[in-house]
């Protein structure tokens, strides 16, 4: 609990700090951070050397927003960067077909992945991975934003804009779509 | 299985850029963010942010502290009153007994603490003694029952006792239970038979008289004259009488050792039973 309570902390002080324009403390909030909205981004693009592209961009224009915007004080700066690794995933997706759209971006599956072929050839994921790959990507989006980054829900609401309420019943199929296909490649 | 889901989820954790990119990445991010000009937070600045900080992520937490240390002392207060009913055989009396520890916990003054501790002793034993009387539940049947209160109501006495002896006679009371504890060992090594109380029966006039509110006048029992009386030795007579099982007498004995404890406890305590 302490040690939560000491991470909550440093956390709510570099977003302080960050809202001051504290370069500093924006270099201390990308060495936090970084690992999360490269896993996110990962999840979303499938390819190691594009989330590392996309990833590169998104601290760059946190950093721009926050200089010409003044930051809200009950806002999280982790939903900040979530946001803008959400809007840059889109921007990639764009630069290679001009008419896609955010709401085409939810429905999107990686069809690249031929989920049983991986799962014999265990390339670079191990079996969970590729099944998280194989769902729909709100649905992928909330198990990597709630299980693999651990965002309170707060947090994932400001980042997706959408209620707790609908969150939660999101995270429900989610995990019940990611058992059906685990019960499927059994 | 869910469970199983989640773990598995949770390996995928290890998905990390390389740390080479990282610290480029970092390097890159240094060099376009520092090319303007460096601001300075001032110390008084900087101070003022911690503490708004730290008042901010402790707020949540003390708040819950809080509550919880409230609910806990009202309801040991309130349900002081409603569990004081409970008897030894309900189910409501392991709730009892936590709440009468936790009042002693909270209570400081050491002279004080011991008082209440006798008091709730004397209570259990006076329990223990009435629920002996009851010729339906002290029969053969129950046997192990009736052991176990037997057992309790010595352990409750001897409490009671600690709680209320001088140190000469703390001394005395351990030797006493060196031998008792010795005592019982032997008994049990000789394979002794311990001999089986018969059912007890009580006439209805007892009862009566068991029953009755005991109304004590503050003219004819003086705090100071209460003082002067020895509470540990009437507590071996209590224990004596219910060895011999003469509970009424027992019970009459625990109600003089109760009132004592109650004119000791303060000039406040309420002397009607």
């Amino acid at each position: 609990m302490t040690a939560n309570l000491v991470k909550k902390f440093k956390e709510k002080n570099l977003a302080s700090r960050v809202r001051k324009q504290d370069q500093e403390a924006f270099i201390e909030v990308y060495n936090l951070y970084v690992d999360d909205i490269y896993r996110f981004i990962y999840f979303k693009v499938g390819h190691k050397e594009e989330a590392q592209d996309v990833s590169s961009t998104v601290f760059l224009k946190a950093w721009n927003y926050i200089n010409t915007n003044k930051l809200d004080a009950n806002k999280s700066l982790k939903a900040l960067l979530y946001k803008i690794a959400r809007n840059s995933v889109v921007d990639y997706y764009r630069q290679a077909d001009p008419s896609f759209s955010l709401d085409q971006a939810m429905g999107i599956k990686d069809e690249s992945q031929d989920i049983e072929k991986e799962i014999d050839v265990k390339v670079e994921f191990d079996r969970i991975s590729v099944l998280l790959k194989g769902l729909k990507e709100e649905y992928r989006e909330i198990i990597v934003l709630r299980h693999l980054n651990e965002l309170n829900w707060d947090e994932i609401s400001q980042t997706l804009g959408k209620s707790r309420g609908n969150l939660r019943v999101l995270l429900h199929r989610a995990l019940k779509a990611l058992r059906e296909a685990e019960e499927k490649n059994k | 299985m869910k469970k199983s889901l989640i773990s598995q989820l949770n390996q995928l954790k290890e998905i990390k850029p390389d740390s080479a990119w990282k610290e480029s990445g970092q390097e890159l991010l240094r060099s376009q963010i520092f090319t303007s000009k460096k601001k300075q937070i001032g110390i008084f600045n900087l101070s003022a942010l911690w503490l708004r900080d730290f008042v901010k992520v402790s707020s949540q937490p003390a708040f819950a502290l809080a509550a919880f240390v409230l609910i806990l002392v009202t309801s040991v207060f309130f349900s002081q009153p409603l569990l004081s009913d409970a008897k030894p055989n309900d189910s409501l009396y392991i709730a009892r007994i936590i709440s009468e520890k936790t009042h002693l916990n909270m209570v400081f003054d050491r002279q004080e603490r011991d008082n209440l501790s006798a008091k709730f002793a004397t209570g259990h034993a006076k329990d223990i003694t009435h629920i002996l009387t009851d010729p339906n539940f002290n029969n053969q049947e129950n046997r192990e029952q009736v052991d176990k209160l037997n057992e309790n109501f010595k352990k409750e006495i001897y409490s009671a006792k600690q709680s209320l002896a001088s140190p000469e006679q703390a001394e005395e009371l351990n030797t006493e239970e060196e031998l008792i504890f010795s005592a019982e060992t032997s008994k049990e090594q000789a394979g002794l038979e311990i001999q089986e109380n018969d059912a007890v029966t009580i006439p209805e006039e007892d009862e009566e008289i068991m029953n009755e509110e005991i109304v004590i006048e503050e003219e004819t029992a003086s705090s100071s004259d209460l003082m002067e009386v020895d509470t540990v030795k009437m507590l071996e007579e209590a224990e004596k009488l219910f060895n011999d099982q003469k509970y009424i007498e027992a019970i009459d004995k625990l109600n003089e050792v109760d009132l004592i404890l109650k004119v000791q406890g303060g000039p406040d305590e309420d002397l009607t039973e």
